[in-house]
């Protein structure tokens, strides 16, 4: 299954993928129409740095889901179909304790106080609009097993040139 | 196998979930003394503030149960336990014999003992029937006492507030929140709720309610009188423990368990808010009863009585609250003068800062030594879940807060 993926040295901290996210859960899904809609559209995606190191930092569909298990209005669910944690915005009430649970601090309260989270890009079909943004492929969207081979490759490389 | 769950709130139902995810075999049996299908009382106050309607209180589908190929008896309150034949006894006198027992009975309002507190106008909320009740109450309702600076207490009388009625909350202790917040934040929140339109009245307690048939007024201990056509008393909730008296299993707060949250008798586990389990901040035995503990104790009680062997780490205390659009989130240990003996290692990080729309941006981290063990966030508590992970991981993080 394929998965967003972060080679984080290739990230310049640009923050593309969070403008593109923006838009992509915008109503008119252009710039140019997101910019002036309200409520604005808000990025699931947060790139964080501190000034040497970036990270582009979504959902990373954890395993044992701390927010499903927290959400006491049923909104926060684990989709069998798509294996993706998915917020049922109508069901959400916005008492944050997907906030107050979430490790990597990727849930965000939208202006209509309802959670905010990746949702995968779930309108564009499932193909993540910040990997699509990403201009030096920081962001990925392959299979584990690919993105790992192609890690060991990179390290081999690395060592290679070490080597010479 | 056959799996026996007493209860059918949060920890039943995650514990349900997990067997049958284990075991698709197994015989399931559901025992509540509920009702209705499993839902979320944590949203009875949004359901009477209107913002919910009543059928998004249920958790589930309705082809859950047979989906899941459980049993479900409603209606059936278990009055005692065999541990030695193995049997659940519920009060029409049935036994219910099991291979694994999962006691999820939860816990129950406190209720007053001052004269009056039995006027049908006088309740606790903790069932939907609770919350229905209210609700049908409310459009003959002009003024309402609440009773407790809690959680459900303020979450109620906000529902209140929102119904239009004149609310007026009256707590014993000099603060709001005292379990879940510092003196500080406890003073903004009571300000937001009282700019909102609450009457707060603090450090004073109910001598009676007053009404022939109907609840007509509340008198304080100070001999104020309030007028209210409606209360509801928030004091606190105790487990249900009582069908376990004459049974071997040990009971403190609560049932008490171990890392597997098996209880002193042999294949018997506990869950949720009737559990009393190691808090791994506090670093002792404590009831911790809410959502998210439950759900928690529910999984791995479930996955443990398949014979999975996993490990609970510990529960914690964490809550959030909503009010009027002023988010506040706070964790583990929040105030220190109970720890005070235990000298200098623990320090206090307190940042407030002016945020927008006025509300400010509170943050007041605790730590011991190096380690986080608890914070409070108001205002601005996005990524307050990175802070529960530090407490949750228990790493040493204080020196590079401290220099960022």
């Amino acid at each position: 299954m394929k998965q967003i993926l972060v080679r984080a040295e290739n990230c310049l901290g640009c923050k593309s993928c969070e403008l593109a996210c923006a838009v992509a859960h915008s109503e008119s899904k252009t710039l140019y129409g997101a910019v002036f809609e309200s409520p604005k559209p808000q990025q699931r995606v947060f790139v964080e740095g501190d000034g040497v190191f970036n990270f582009p930092l979504q959902c990373r569909q954890c395993t044992d889901r701390p927010c499903v298990h927290a959400c006491m209005a049923g909104a926060m669910y684990f989709d069998e179909e798509t294996g993706l944690v998915q917020c049922d915005r109508v069901r959400c009430v916005g008492c944050w304790m997907c906030v107050m649970v979430c490790p990597f601090g990727v849930i965000a309260q939208g202006e209509d106080h309802r959670a905010v989270k990746c949702d995968r890009c779930r309108e564009l079909d499932y193909q993540p609009a910040c990997v699509e943004a990403c201009p030096t492929k920081a962001l990925q969207f392959v299979p584990v097993s690919r993105f790992t081979q192609s890690g060991r490759k990179s390290y081999l490389a690395q060592i290679a040139k070490e080597v010479e | 196998m056959k799996y026996v769950v007493v209860g059918n709130s949060a920890a039943g139902l995650f514990a349900v979930e997990e067997i049958r995810r284990r075991d698709p075999e197994g015989e399931i049996t559901v025992l509540t003394a509920d009702n209705v299908p499993y839902y979320s009382r944590c949203l009875t106050t949004y359901y009477i503030a209107g913002d919910i309607p009543l059928g998004r209180l249920y958790l589930r589908p309705d082809d859950f149960a047979p989906r899941l190929g459980l049993e479900i008896a409603y209606g059936a309150e278990v009055t005692g336990l065999n541990v030695q034949k193995q049997v659940v006894i519920t009060q029409d006198g049935r036994e219910w014999p099991y291979d694994r027992l999962l006691l999820a009975t939860g816990a129950s309002a406190n209720t007053l003992t001052v004269p009056g507190a039995d006027l049908p106008e006088v309740f606790t909320l903790r069932h939907m029937s609770d919350a229905r009740a209210i609700d049908a109450l409310i459009p003959s309702c002009r003024e309402a006492v609440v009773v407790g600076g809690g959680l459900v207490s303020l979450k109620s009388a906000y529902a209140l507030l929102k119904r239009g009625l004149k609310v007026t909350v009256v707590v014993s202790s000099t603060r709001v929140l005292s379990q879940m917040l510092d003196n500080r934040s406890a003073r903004y929140v009571a300000g937001h709720l009282a700019n909102h339109g609450l009457n707060l009245i603090l450090g004073a307690d109910v001598a009676g309610i007053n009404g022939g048939e109907h609840v007509e007024s509340v008198t304080l201990s100070d001999g104020r009188e309030l007028a209210a056509q409606l209360v509801i008393v928030g004091k606190g909730v105790r487990p249900n423990t009582g069908y376990l008296a004459g049974s071997p299993i040990a009971v403190g707060q609560g049932i008490q368990v171990n890392d597997r949250l098996e209880t002193s008798a042999p294949n018997v586990y506990a869950a949720g808010d009737v559990a009393e389990t190691w808090d791994r901040v506090l670093e002792k035995y404590t009831v911790n009863a809410t959502w998210p503990n439950a759900t928690a104790q529910g999984r791995i009680a479930g996955a443990n009585m398949t014979g999975a062997g996993e490990r609970y780490l510990g529960s914690m205390g964490f809550n959030s609250v909503d009010f009027f659009g002023l988010s506040v989130i706070s964790a583990g240990v929040v105030k220190l003068p109970a720890l005070a003996n235990e000298g200098s290692a623990w320090q206090v990080r307190e940042q407030w800062k002016p945020g927008p729309w006025g509300i400010p941006a509170y943050q007041r981290l605790v730590f011991k030594d190096e380690i986080l063990k608890g914070y409070v966030l108001l205002g601005d508590t996005s990524r307050a879940g990175i802070l529960t992970g530090l407490i949750r991981e228990g790493k040493p993080y204080r020196s590079r807060v401290m220099e960022a």
